[in-house]
């Protein structure tokens, strides 16, 4: 299954490159340390800005994360094999993608309650944070596919990448750190994570389509 | 002797540039074609058009007697592509990454069979080494184990796409790809190869597509028919 | 069907000139009509004074952000479904006067913030929306700019649009979300009840804004189809430009 083959092919490669995978958890960790610094360790604003600091982090995360997807594959030309062969491009992205949330989100998924202390969060809201990063991760490395794929080879495809796909994060990242904050207000946090779930499962199935259809169309 | 694979009238641009117009080869069954010219001239463009991966302006092409649309990506089941690029991961063990690369050309790539081809491409003793680690010429031999594995496929592909196969080969890695190739004609397979040195598979008359070099050609198509373009000397 | 004829370049550049001609007189007059119904007519507000007349610009420039963000999206189906290049020549053209909409709306609503809320920048919904819209704008102009390649670029930049109009409903709605649960404020015309002369005013210069629309992008379109067709014989022999037609050129 053309799925399988670029997932392991990927998580091989991965497994090989796990300084890159070190880098991102520290530059995660490092990005959430600089807000209470910049802003002062009272307990009331940290616990404010906690959700949405480490949410941003996040992000920002996997947005470093994101012009490697391709980028090595067309250097080695092994992106040219997968366009020439006859199996689905979009099975092959979509085994991409999976690769590259394991490598580079899911490690933050297990970070972020870590970083709960740091902002004076609770146990309960450290673990709605894991769970909404666990949900919206996935939005954010599936839109960042398509941002790659149109990007592909472009100088500065880096900040394109982040000027294309920051404006489509905005969704995930209002209902990502919103749970968090309306169980802390004493709200419940089902809509949110409902609709981060909705909008997971239709960004996960959409995006291998048009991250293929934008590969075909950079690589024309 | 029957066709393989027939193009005619094809023409493919770069950009707003025409890279070559109104081309014509035959490529037929157990015979090579070889396509030459300089660097730029357009033969990787045309190798990768048939792939459906380059934009066809105009033209027609065959497979076997049916006219098809390159751009809907028919030939891809039939035909295998080495490109520029060999395609090995360099982070990977070479015996891995040929695995991988097998895999996805639907080659076998069974413990046996990738044994088996390591020790024919001479890098038996190298199999676990990181591809980076190899050097270019035998990074180049790595590639060619996709052909020696696609040989040993029962469906085999009876068209190969070869661009600079011999690139950065030493005389046993030429002889390797000579006999690869010759066996490859001799099963009834057919290819075309973008090369700049000699094939001793193809024979002394084989088919030649002369891409001819672009310097000589007008900048913008407003000045005439390109000189290149009828340079399609099919001299079998 | 003859209106296929003005899918060609060619035949399409004429028109666009005169089309884009007119568009400007009518954005002219509905303009000075629009902005005197406004400006002069209508009467001052109870409760926001003077200030409120900037609505008379925002909305109808909000409006044409969002409208033309739309029209975009329409020309990116036509440019990957039926590969027209006059499309996506369309969807280019667009761009930067979308861009710009989205900007003057932000900049009045700004003004229009500082007395009304004691603040240039509340969060409000709308305006928050808008702004990501305009980060949609910028994100398109800089991909297809960075792209060299006037296909690829096209193609893109339609895929882009395509995204990016899925997205437009959800963003707001996330947005409306955020503002209402953290009780924003919300920017509203002013009163209950809006005067119907207030009403007429938003209507013209909404119309004024799409002919400047029409105007600006037929303009641009022109400097695009020269610039694509710039090797092609039509190009060359039109008055004005009289460049040199060797032998051969193509039609």
């Amino acid at each position: 299954m053309s799925f399988a083959w670029a997932l392991r092919r990927d998580l091989a490669v991965a497994l090989r490159r796990r300084a890159e995978t070190l880098n991102l958890v520290g530059f995660f960790v490092l990005a959430c340390a600089m807000f209470p610094l910049a802003i002062g360790p009272q307990r009331e604003w940290l616990q404010r800005i906690g959700p949405g600091v480490v949410w941003v982090a996040a992000l920002l995360a996997v947005l470093l994360a994101l012009p490697r997807l391709f980028e090595h594959d067309l250097a080695d030309g092994s992106l040219e094999l997968m366009l020439a062969s006859d199996r689905s491009l979009a099975a092959i992205v979509a085994g991409k993608m999976a690769a590259a949330w394991l490598a580079s989100a899911a490690p933050l998924v297990i970070a972020a309650p870590l970083m709960a202390p740091a902002f004076d969060l609770d146990r309960a809201s450290a673990l709605l944070l894991g769970l909404t990063l666990l949900l919206g991760t996935p939005i954010l490395v599936a839109i960042g596919t398509i941002g790659a794929s149109l990007t592909l080879g472009l100088r500065g495809a880096a900040t394109l990448i982040t000027l294309l796909c920051l404006p489509l994060f905005v969704p995930a990242l209002i209902f990502g750190a919103g749970a968090v904050e309306a169980q802390a207000a004493g709200l419940s946090p089902s809509p949110h994570l409902a609709l981060l779930a909705a909008g997971m499962l239709t960004a996960v199935v959409c995006a291998p389509w048009l991250a293929a259809l934008g590969l075909r169309v950079s690589t024309q | 002797m029957s066709q393989c694979l027939g193009a005619e009238g094809l023409t493919v641009t770069r950009g707003e540039r025409p890279l070559f117009e109104a081309l014509g080869f035959t490529v037929a069954r157990g015979a090579v074609l070889l396509l030459r010219g300089p660097n730029g001239s357009g033969k990787s463009t045309l190798l990768r058009a048939l792939l459906g991966l380059a934009t066809i302006e105009h033209g027609t092409v065959r497979f076997g007697d049916e006219a098809f649309d390159p751009a809907t990506g028919r030939l891809r089941a039939r035909a295998l592509y080495l490109g520029h690029a060999g395609g090995m991961k360099a982070e990977l063990p070479a015996r891995q990454a040929l695995a991988f690369a097998a895999e996805l050309d639907r080659s076998p790539h069974d413990p046996q069979a990738l044994s088996a081809a390591l020790a024919r491409l001479g890098l038996a003793r190298r199999a676990t080494l990181a591809c980076r680690q190899l050097s270019q010429g035998q990074r180049q031999r790595l590639a060619l184990g996709r052909l020696v594995l696609a040989a040993a496929a029962p469906d085999a592909k009876p068209l190969w796409l070869l661009d600079e196969p011999q690139a950065a080969l030493d005389g046993d890695g030429t002889a390797l790809f000579d006999d690869l190739l010759a066996d490859h004609l001799r099963r009834g397979g057919s290819a075309i190869v973008a090369t700049h040195g000699p094939v001793a598979a193809a024979g002394a008359d084989a088919a030649t597509v002369d891409l001819g070099p672009v310097a000589a050609r007008p900048r913008d198509r407003l000045s005439g028919p390109t000189p290149g373009a009828d340079l399609a000397r099919s001299t079998r | 069907m003859p209106l296929f004829r003005f899918a060609s370049p060619q035949t399409f550049y004429p028109l666009a000139g005169r089309l884009a001609a007119i568009a400007a007189v009518v954005a002219l007059v509905t303009a000075a009509v629009g902005l005197w119904l406004g400006l002069a007519v209508a009467p001052t507000d109870a409760q926001q004074g003077e200030v409120y007349r900037l609505i008379y610009i925002h909305v109808p420039s909000a409006w044409m952000a969002m409208f033309t963000y739309l029209v975009m999206a329409g020309y990116a189906v036509l440019t990957l479904v039926l590969r027209a290049r006059l499309a996506a020549m369309m969807m280019r053209a667009l761009a930067p006067t979308g861009a710009l909409m989205a900007a003057i709306a932000l900049w009045t609503g700004a003004i229009w913030g500082k007395p009304t809320w004691g603040t240039y920048w509340a969060w409000d919904a709308r305006m928050t929306s808008t702004l990501v819209l305009l980060f949609l704008y910028f994100g398109f102009i800089a991909l297809v700019a960075a792209i060299e390649d006037p296909v690829r670029g096209d193609r893109a930049g339609a895929v882009l649009l395509l995204v990016g109009v899925i997205n437009v409903p959800i963003i707001y709605f996330s947005v409306r979300w955020w503002n209402t649960l953290h009780q924003g404020a919300s920017l509203t015309p002013a009163g209950s009840a809006i005067a119907p002369v207030m009403l007429r005013a938003m209507l013209i210069m909404t119309v004024a804004a799409w002919a400047y629309t029409i105007a600006a992008s037929l303009h641009r379109v022109r400097s695009i189809i020269l610039e694509r067709e710039r090797h092609t014989r039509w190009a060359r022999e039109l008055p004005g430009i009289g460049a040199p037609v060797p032998q051969g050129a193509r039609g």
